[in-house]
């Protein structure tokens, strides 16, 4: 199993988002749309929607 | 892009709860699905659940709650769930199954040092592409988000074992042509 430090594989695999033109993809359209999420994945995904309104955090986007 | 603080913090903590896992059963969790491909993609699209791999479902409940997430409230479709006080806006997910059914390589994973007391285990990139396609071969046809993020995971990739990547792609069910870029 290879081992790398997350901070210098983020900024390698982020330079190639960059010269690949990943980077200039619209952010929601990579966003799983949740059509064939389980029921488990949205009730979680909800309680955690719930919370984030509760105590003040900005959620992510989720579609479920 | 970086990523975003509470992001990259639920991250970590999760990275503990990987080594205490080890500490305990010997193996490790894997991290698959979005928040995988987040990483394989440097954070170019996010999601608010991390789906985890692990073969024993007591010792990961044990590893998360020794590092302070809580398990969900509630049995059914909540069972299985963890989230962090700090950052409660985040679900951790343990999913079943084993990986990729059994069918990816293992010593393809990769470990991701986070500090020196956190590291989270990710599949290769060839079996998150194969399984990102696999998705996208039963989605809703307006939804194209498993493609994309197949192809975002290719692009940002720093090597690709081709051979390997056809093969995993095949066996998931789906179409490495929709790929159609050169390396």
């Amino acid at each position: 199993m290879r081992t790398i430090d997350l901070s210098s594989y983020l900024a390698d695999v982020e330079a190639r988002a960059v010269a690949s033109g990943v980077g200039r993809v619209d952010v929601d359209a990579l966003r799983n749309k949740g059509g064939r999420r389980t029921a488990a994945k949205r009730a979680m995904l909800a309680a955690a929607g719930a919370r984030a309104g509760g105590g003040g955090a900005a959620a992510i986007v989720s579609y479920y | 892009m970086a990523l975003p603080t509470a992001y990259a913090a639920v991250l970590e903590q999760l990275g503990c709860a990987f080594l205490a896992y080890r500490d305990e059963t010997g193996s490790f969790p894997v991290l698959v699905g979005g928040a995988a491909t987040a990483l394989g993609t440097a954070g170019q699209f996010m999601s608010a659940d991390f789906d985890v791999v692990a073969d024993d479902t007591d010792a990961f409940a044990r590893a998360m709650i020794g590092v302070g997430f809580i398990k969900e409230a509630g049995i059914g479709h909540l069972a299985g769930g963890f989230y962090h006080p700090d950052h409660a806006e985040f679900v951790v997910e343990l999913v079943s199954g084993q990986l990729f059914d059994g069918k990816a390589e293992h010593d393809r994973l990769v470990r991701l040092r986070i500090k020196d007391h956190s590291e989270i285990i990710v599949p290769a990139v060839e079996d998150l592409i194969a399984d990102r396609l696999a998705q996208h071969a039963v989605a809703s046809s307006s939804d194209t988000s498993r493609l994309l993020q197949a192809r975002a995971l290719f692009a940002c990739a720093p090597k690709v074992d081709m051979t390997y990547l056809t093969r995993r792609v095949l066996e998931e069910g789906g179409d490495p042509e929709l790929l159609h870029v050169t390396r």
